[in-house]
């Protein structure tokens, strides 16, 4: 099977896949008790208005019109509006979207730049104090909660050094650069307006270290055992005996070996990330995706319930898709399978 | 099995590994002191170039102007229209950049004029004169004058969103009326004595500019979320949703209040939900002005001379509702006991003394309408025995006890009224619900929890914004009103304090109603919070008990 077809197969299959969530998601929004009408209403209201919102959102009708309704709804662009702000959610998705993705990439970065070189360090000296101390930095990396991580990074560096600031996406009075991505890094830096370049640069640091850490942690420790792994293998042990320089062997025989399989796993760390962003989020006052979910949730506010769902299927999915991609781009034989 | 599910499983290993992995206890130590040492984070290591957290700095290059407020606050400003949008953070947001017929100030709240500049009732509180202030305009300039005034009031009847249920119930689309450019008559089609007081939730826009950006009938709706159409002190400068709200001052702004200091040159709403977060902000200074902190966080501010800690009451009573229709609680003598049996003082130990113990439906600070001598329960175990011996469950019972999951005042609360009503031989089932749930519950007086903990909103200094919505018999099913109590004297009395603007008659009304409703015992009043809020001292800031203040009348001294 060439790449083109082996993409568009896994492409079509994402549609079953979407419509799954949407079914899974609308059921569970429907069987949940509570009645978002009679939230949305308030205290006083009066039954009027209680109807009122009831009709607008088309509560009263039967579940598979709803559901049709729906369906209708995201193939014409129009994911619905949130019962309690009365904003549409596809505005919702699209303010809070790239700030989350932002915060995963930037996140992505630092765990494999510093990562990947922490367990190359930890694999060519196995066993020796700086292998040690990797591995006390992975332990701690798994098992540190980000929420706590998250308040030591703001005590020290926001306010006992005052390097940081301890919180948003961009400090107040700041104003945003013109919206192309939406990711400010980029956004600014295609705009040309450094200073904001620096002060969004200055916000990312510290949740995206705290979101990190655990991938971080991940990649040191996969590195390290797949670099250990190659460099047993015979064609190693036949570059040495050639005599070729160690950091050849291990940077330029071993390291392209081992890594094929980390990009899988980084690919997956994106999804994981994404969806371990909320507590991050929260902490750091980064007005992401994961703090709108939670926001929802709590309110039972269906329709960016909903949305959010989807668009997190059709995200993980692309991931997905992206990952085997590359891999069968580097592994032949995976497109053969 | 293929090699991406190898890879899969081989990274589930690793990261399960990672968690038990094997590294000796010593060596962690070693490392983990190293660490430590090396940050300065290991106890009472200094830090030498660190600035001392007491004095706020204002982080440069941070604001426009130094004359620039930023308010932290956990809550969004999720929808700016002045008619369908309406809490706590929106009324800050819209307050900012509308005017509104009156406006409430100080604590306890008193009603200034705006826009109008004079409001008077028939005696039977049916026939309503607002004469506006001729000065108004909106930001194009434009007179915010009658026709705008009486436009606005049919929008927001019409949308029946956001503020409606205030006015709703006592006018309709033919209500108001233009007498002349200034003069407004409002003839309700019910009598509405408490009509002042919702008057500061009327936020009047500029017809004109609404009905421009106006799409598909929608009277301007979705362009209002996020855009302005006022005549307020301030004009939006940046809008980032779920984050920064950045308000900029309007240079021919028409209103100046009395004794107003230096107007803001710039008011900023910023999202900021940890509590943590928000007090180094404020030790930062990148924030002046905070709320909703927890209590160690509050105190740790008030230790430093450089913020100011509102310890003032707030009008947010706690009560636990009893449902009187269903159950066990529908019993007098029961409500009795238990209100007997549940400890206020410890309940107030558990908010950290913040707060004041209630003294019957209405907060103590709502004067003159709170009545001083009610024979309000107090916690005598004594007391609880013998009204659970007089009433039809004296052997003792099993009941819920519903709480919001994760407000850990409430928790607290469960837990002091299951301690006690044990020892009546009452067990107090914990039922932590998220809020949508317990709406839900409350909407049936079948489903209706026999105690639920509820926090009251205050919307108007009225005691029917506290009375109507969680004693008249109309309002049962909803949240408010959980304890389903139906009683038609209670209807007439509050019916009778609505028909009248005789404040003295409506006085009277309103201490009937609270003399029944404790004798009773319809509630567990539990107490009424301090407004949980503090700021730099540099401002100048009265704070209101209804919805905040007022960025009008804020400024640096």
């Amino acid at each position: 099977m060439n790449l083109f077809a082996f993409t568009l197969r896994r492409l079509l299959l994402l549609i079953p896949t979407l419509v799954g969530v949407s079914l899974l998601t609308f059921a569970l929004s429907r069987i949940v008790p509570g009645d978002p009408a009679r939230l949305a209403a308030g205290a006083q209201a009066t039954p009027e208005m209680y109807q009122q919102i009831r009709d607008e959102f088309g509560l009263d009708k039967p579940l598979p019109t709803q559901y049709l309704d729906y369906v209708r709804g995201i193939v014409t662009g129009d994911w619905g509006k949130s019962i309690l702000s009365r904003r549409p959610v596809m505005e919702d998705l699209q303010t809070y979207w790239p700030a989350t993705l932002e915060l995963v990439l930037v996140a992505m970065v630092i765990a494999t730049v510093v990562g990947i070189p922490l367990g190359v360090l930890s694999a060519v000296r196995a066993d020796r104090p700086s292998d040690q101390v990797a591995r006390i930095v992975s332990l701690l990396g798994v098992s540190v909660p980000a929420f706590w991580l998250a308040v030591l990074l703001q005590l020290f560096f926001a306010l006992r050094l005052g390097w940081l600031p301890a919180s948003g996406r961009l400090l107040p009075g700041v104003v945003p650069p013109p919206s192309v991505t939406g990711l400010y890094l980029v956004d600014s830096a295609l705009a040309g307006q450094w200073d904001t370049f620096g002060q969004a640069l200055r916000q990312i640091i510290l949740p995206a270290l705290t979101l990190s850490f655990p991938t971080l942690a991940t990649v040191s420790r996969f590195t390290r055992s797949s670099l250990l792994e190659v460099l047993g293998q015979d064609y190693v042990r036949t570059a040495r005996a050639k005599g070729v320089a160690e950091r050849s062997v291990v940077l330029g025989h071993a390291m392209r070996n081992a890594l094929i399989p980390l990009v899988t796993m980084v690919g997956l760390s994106i999804g994981w990330s994404m969806g371990g962003s909320v507590l991050v989020e929260t902490v750091f006052d980064w007005p992401g995706i994961g703090l709108y979910a939670t926001k929802s949730a709590l309110t039972l506010d269906f329709q960016p319930i909903m949305g959010i769902a989807l668009l997190y299927g059709i995200v993980f999915s692309l991931i997905n898709i992206a990952v085997d991609v590359t891999y069968g781009l580097l592994d032949p034989r995976i497109r053969r399978a | 099995m293929t090699n991406r599910q190898e890879i899969e499983a081989r990274y589930r290993d690793l990261r399960e590994a990672l968690a038990t992995e094997g590294v000796s206890r010593r060596t962690f130590m070693q490392v983990a002191a190293a660490a430590a040492l090396a940050s300065g984070l290991s106890h009472g290591a200094p830090v030498a170039a660190a600035p001392s957290p007491g004095a706020p700095r204002r982080l440069a290059g941070r604001q426009a102007s130094e004359n620039t407020l930023v308010f932290g606050s956990g809550q969004d400003i999720s929808n700016l229209d002045p008619h369908t949008g309406h809490d706590y953070s929106i009324t800050w947001g819209q307050r900012a950049v509308y005017d509104s017929l009156l406006r409430y100030e100080g604590n306890p709240p008193v009603l200034k004029p705006l826009l109008a500049t004079e409001v008077s009732g028939s005696p039977d509180a049916t026939e309503w004169t607002i004469k506006l202030d001729p000065k108004a305009t909106f930001h194009d300039g434009s007179a915010a004058d009658a026709a705008a005034v009486v436009w606005n009031f049919n929008r927001m009847l019409k949308k029946n969103l956001g503020v409606a249920w205030m006015f709703a119930t006592a006018m309709d689309e033919k209500s108001a009326q233009v007498v002349d450019p200034t003069t407004v008559k409002v003839t309700l089609v019910k009598p509405f004595g408490p009509f002042e007081a919702v008057l500061p939730w009327l936020f009047v826009a500029n017809p004109k500019v609404v009905e421009a950006n106006e799409k598909d009938g929608d009277l301007g709706e979705g362009w209002l979320k996020d855009h302005e159409a006022g005549g307020g002190p301030f004009t939006i400068a940046n809008w980032q949703p779920g984050s920064t709200y950045q308000f900029a001052r309007f240079p021919n702004y028409w209103y100046t209040a009395e004794d107003a200091p230096k107007p803001l040159d710039s008011f900023v709403w910023q999202i900021i939900r940890e509590s943590s977060t928000k007090r180094i902000a404020m030790e930062t200074g990148q924030v002046q002005l905070g709320d909703n902190f927890t209590p160690e966080d509050l105190e740790g501010l008030r230790a430093n001379p450089t913020f100011v800690v509102n310890d003032a009451p707030s009008m947010s009573p706690c009560s636990i509702k009893l449902n009187n229709k269903v159950g066990p609680t529908s019993d007098l003598n029961v409500r009795k006991a238990l209100s007997h049996a549940f400890d206020y003082d410890s309940a107030l130990e558990a908010v950290s003394g913040r707060g004041e113990v209630m003294q019957g439906p209405l907060p103590t600070s709502l004067q003159p309408w709170h009545k001083a001598d009610l024979p309000v329960l107090k916690f005598d175990m004594d007391a609880a025995k013998a009204a659970l011996a007089a009433s039809g469950s004296k052997d003792g019972f099993s009941m819920e006890y519903v709480y919001v999951t994760g407000l850990t005042e409430e928790e607290q609360f469960g837990l002091i009224l299951l301690q006690n009503a044990a020892e009546l031989n009452i067990e107090v089932k914990m039922t932590p619900l998220v809020w949508p749930d317990m709406v839900a519950r409350a909407s049936k007086a079948d489903t209706a929890p026999p105690a639920m903990c509820v926090y009251a909103g205050t919307d108007y200094a009225d005691p029917d914004n506290f009375l109507w919505q969680g004693f008249h018999s109309s309002q049962a099913g909803f949240w408010s009103a959980a304890s389903w109590y139906q009683n038609p004297e209670v209807d007439q009395w509050l019916e009778g304090a609505r028909a009248t603007s005789d404040q003295a008659k409506r006085q009277e009304l309103y201490n009937n109603v609270q003399q029944r409703i404790v004798e009773d015992a319809v509630e567990i009043f539990v107490y009424v919070q301090t407004e949980n809020t503090a700021w730099t001292a540099d401002l100048n800031y009265t704070y209101v008990p209804i919805m905040g203040g007022d960025p009008r009348v804020i400024g640096f001294k």
